[in-house]
């Protein structure tokens, strides 16, 4: 009898041709979303590249120069250091399966420049990127991946497979009939289910699979096997967040008289889920956790530094004093900088609690759990821009340590010991010719770690690890949302 | 006649509890969001005084950065203002660079912020089609329009009635909404809205209702074409996510296709050759003055004057190339940005998008006038400054930047163009609708 309901629910379904458009409306969305996140890709990565040769470019910028005088004695020579490093960047590569769920990726993707060479070791400043770099067209109108398209139209679909499946015949009359049969009110509720779930469950599978297949031959993504696990436990995951929205949509049909009424408040419910949860969850941790912005933070660490240069400056006074982040005071550099990193510190701890906070407020929707399940799986979730910072944070620390090395060295070297006799002077400016090209060579070797940085990524049980949390709710969000649909339908009224 | 059939559609709407269930979305969710977005700019006020005050204390001879405005309409009409340069740093050795903050809320990009052009472009938009979906096919199927046709009532009276009844019970919720942000707005202590910014407030009000009355026609139109209102609701549905997902996100892409400009790794590139061009300029030059040095035998404050002529002269050329290739590549994007906004046109979410944009003040437009403004402002602030510090020079008094955002007048010039696609749109369907509902079927 279940399977009896089913298939007139599903044929009912595709004689209104509602599958039908069912069908072509994801697979338009997906297969234009995939497209152009493909074309995008593929672009961010020959722009990482490029700049990446670039940087290999400026090494060749770090060159000699002798001064000769008219009996042949160089007197001169150098370049300037601190422009060239100001250039060097870091840069990261997009993932692959950015171009289903671009999550966190942006953020990750900016490049990291060394600032001002003059500030040396674990103080090195990076800056980030350039706002101008960033593409307005995208800012108005955001780009639209498998994720969007997942949570906000396929969910919305659901709704309105689901709104007109017992009000519907409520208002048609059938629905007192049925009952009035042999079909027991729980034959009913699985039967809509299957007939209704499989009708749309099936022109979503079958779009995503044909788009998945068309970013498969694309040729700037090589998926692993690994790759291909995530987007079979992200398709399934999908699944399971259109069976939550469709049991929804059931129990609110079951409780309504009109049809017209119940997709109403399915609606409502849609916005109060989809909306409203996640950016309450934010809101409301901001409101406990308060975290004073960049710019305060910014302006008490100047003071900070400022307040620390003026002691100094009373204590020795140097004559020319110019205030400015420990320029002009070598010696109170070290307080300054542990000064400024416990500033730093104490926000990041503030920070993070906040973040917890608000990811935990947010977990009330299921469309939550959704979106960290999915982005965790894609590898540009919060858990992976985690892992970004830290790897960053090493590899800063391993450059820096590189640099005064180098430095160190390059002033000690042995092209620098014994100079020959100033009589005479060729031997003088052929020693000279090569300490100079010794310490730019040993500068050059300084940015090979720099250009050979890859980044890792969490694996696989890593991120199955991480979002195991979200995994788990939205299978409570299944059991609950059944239990409802299941109470609705065996107490709703018949006409 | 004609009044009563749009009595009875209004009540019909009415007295049902689809009209309380868009009343009380449309104002929890405004009022909601007018009341999170004045919070959020009293605070981005904050921020930027305590920013001017902070630069001021910063500025020197050879650097200074300016800061814009926020603007009191851009919290409720995002536009780009979250991605658009809102402080420049000003210095003697390069062009002009937006100064970067980085955002601490990854929140905010997995779940990005509802503002009142989301509300109403995607809320108010799927309320008017869930709205109009069962106008005619809904009577369809319940046989009234059947017993309606039988009697002495002509076709298009019945289809005035609709419209202007269904009409009026949809946007009743949604003024009301838009009213009670209104009301928050001005109610909060701490937001002073200008006389201009309630009339550009005023003017989108007008688009949101033109915008409504848009998909209102649409919906009205699919509903005389189907003979069930829930394949009906699924083709608006697949209508209503064309316009506000595919066309606007197509549009980018096709503009790039149809107006090719270097990629931002390209740009970066012909600036560091200009760069490297340059300094090999200057090593030539520095070369050429050390041996006139030596083999004059200058003296030292005269060699010293030499030398920083070079770098004077090395400095400025620097700058100047480094503007006009950044100047240059902006006016590029511009010109890319406004094809893709002239094809995202097709569809009447971007239409309504970009004319709120534009008249809150934050579309790509402003933001150019701003950063030509400071242009301007380096001219008149380094005049006359040497590029290299010599110690000793007293530091004059210089002038302070003050930037107007474009006029009402102005800016509503600028929004007139996808106010009229709209309204095109709107008188499209609206025949549409007449049309087909004239010669449809009754059952």
């Amino acid at each position: 009898m279940i399977w009896l309901i089913a298939k007139k629910e599903f044929h009912d379904n595709w004689i209104s041709h509602k599958i039908t458009i069912a069908f072509v409306l994801c697979i338009v969305l997906l297969m234009v979303s995939l497209l152009l996140a493909l074309k995008d890709y593929s672009e961010r990565l020959s722009s990482y590249s490029l700049s990446r040769s670039e940087d290999a470019l400026f090494l060749d910028r770090i060159a000699t120069y002798t001064i000769v005088d008219k009996e042949g004695i160089a007197t001169q020579g150098g370049s300037n250091i601190g422009d060239m490093i100001d250039t060097i960047g870091i840069y990261r590569r997009s993932v692959e399966l950015s171009v289903l769920a671009r999550g966190l990726d942006d953020r990750m993707n900016r490049p990291i420049r060394f600032l001002d060479i003059r500030k040396l070791g674990p103080q090195a400043e990076i800056s980030v990127g350039n706002k101008q770099e960033r593409n307005k067209l995208l800012a108005l109108f955001p780009p639209v991946d498998f994720l969007f398209i997942t949570k906000v139209m396929v969910s919305l679909l659901t709704i309105l497979f689901a709104f007109s499946a017992i009000a519907g015949e409520r208002e048609t009359g059938t629905l007192k009939l049925m009952l009035s049969n042999s079909v027991s009110r729980g034959q009913l509720l699985l039967g809509k289910f299957l007939g209704g779930y499989a009708s749309l469950a099936a022109p979503f599978l079958v779009a995503v699979l044909i788009a998945v297949l068309l970013a498969a031959f694309s040729p700037s993504v090589a998926l692993g096997s690994a790759g291909w696990l995530r987007i079979a436990l992200m398709i399934l995951v999908s699944l399971v967040y259109i069976a939550v929205f469709f049991f929804i949509g059931i129990a609110v049909s079951a409780l309504t008289r009109r049809s017209a009424t119940a997709v109403l408040l399915l609606l409502a419910i849609w916005i109060v889920l989809a909306l409203v949860v996640p950016n309450v969850g934010w809101l409301v941790a901001k409101q406990i956790v308060v975290v004073p912005s960049e710019q305060q933070i910014d302006t008490e660490k100047f003071k900070t530094a400022r307040q620390i240069e003026d002691e100094t400056e009373k204590k020795h006074p140097s004559g020319s004093y110019m205030p400015g982040y420990g320029q002009y005071h070598v010696e109170a550099q070290s307080e300054i900088n542990q000064a400024l990193k416990a500033i730093e510190e104490r926000y990041e701890v503030l920070r993070q609690k906040r973040l917890s906070l608000s990811r935990l407020l947010t977990r009330f929707s299921p469309v939550s759990s959704y979106v960290y399940s999915i982005v965790g799986l894609a590898q540009t979730g919060i858990e992976d821009e985690v892992k970004y910072h830290s790897f960053m944070k090493q590899s800063q620390i391993r450059i820096a340590d590189e640099v005064e090395r180098v430095f160190s060295t390059a002033f000690s070297s042995e092209f620098r010991q014994n100079p020959p006799p100033r009589e005479d002077p060729h031997a003088y400016h052929a020693w000279r010719v090569k300490g100079d090209e010794a310490m730019y060579d040993s500068f050059r070797k300084m940015y090979i770690p720099v250009l050979s940085l890859t980044f890792e990524k969490l694996s696989l049980s890593e991120t199955l690890s991480a979002i195991r949390l979200d995994l788990l709710l939205l299978l409570v969000w299944i059991g609950l949302t059944f239990v409802s649909a299941t109470l609705a339908v065996m107490n709703c009224k018949v006409r | 006649m004609l009044r009563t059939i749009i009595g009875k559609e209004f009540l019909e709407k009415l007295l049902t509890l689809r009209f309380a269930m868009a009343l009380i979305l449309s104002v929890g969710l405004v009022a909601v969001s007018a009341f999170v977005l004045s919070n959020d700019y009293t605070h981005e006020l904050k921020d930027y005084n305590t920013r001017v005050q902070f630069h001021n204390e910063i500025a020197s001879e050879t650097m200074v950065i300016v800061d814009r405005k926020p603007l009191p309409l851009a919290t409720m009409f995002h536009g780009i203002a979250k991605d658009s340069a809102s402080s420049m740093r000003l210095s003697t050795d390069t062009y002009p660079e937006s100064e970067e903050t980085i955002d601490d809320n990854p929140l905010s990009v997995l779940f990005p912020t509802v503002d009142l052009t989301f509300i109403i472009g995607v809320v108010m938009s799927l309320l008017a089609i869930l709205f109009a979906y069962d106008a005619v096919s809904g009577e369809r199927e319940a046989g009234t329009l059947a017993l309606i046709s039988s009697n002495p009532v002509k076709r298009p009276m019945l289809i005035f009635g609709k419209w202007i009844g269904g009409y009026l019970s949809l946007i009743l919720p949604c003024c009301l909404g838009l009213l009670t942000g209104a009301i928050v707005v001005s109610f909060h202590p701490m937001i002073q809205f200008t006389g201009a910014d309630w009339g550009a407030f005023a003017l989108i009000f007008l688009g949101v209702l033109l915008y409504l009355s848009c998909f209102f026609a649409l919906g009205i139109l699919v509903s005389a074409l189907t003979s069930r209102s829930s394949t009906a609701v699924l083709a608006l549905l697949f209508i209503w996510a064309l316009s506000v997902f595919i066309v606007p996100n197509v549009s980018p892409s096709m503009a790039k296709a149809l107006y090719r400009i270097p990629s931002f790794a390209a740009q970066a590139r012909s600036m560091n050759l200009a760069v490297i061009e340059l300094e090999q300029q200057r090593r030539e030059e520095h070369t050429e003055k050390a041996l006139e040095v030596i083999n004059n035998r200058l003296w030292w404050d005269d060699s010293g004057r030499l030398m920083r002529e070079v770098e004077e002269r090395f400095i400025n050329a620097k700058r100047d190339r480094l503007s006009k290739l950044t100047s240059d590549y902006r006016r590029k994007l511009l010109k890319q940005e406004q094809i893709s906004a002239g094809i995202a046109s097709i569809s009447p979410y971007a239409c309504f998008t970009l004319f709120a944009a534009r008249l809150a003040g934050t579309d790509l437009g402003s933001e150019d006038k701003f950063i030509a403004a400071t242009e301007r402002y380096y001219n008149e602030y380094f005049e006359g400054t040497s590029v290299v510090f010599a110690p000793g020079n007293p530091r004059e008094e210089k002038p302070a930047f003050s930037h107007n955002e474009p006029a009402l007048g102005d800016r509503l010039r600028s929004g007139i163009a996808p106010l009229s696609i709209l309204l095109l749109f709107t008188a499209l369907f609206l025949i549409g609708g007449y049309v087909i509902f004239l010669r449809s079927g009754v059952k």
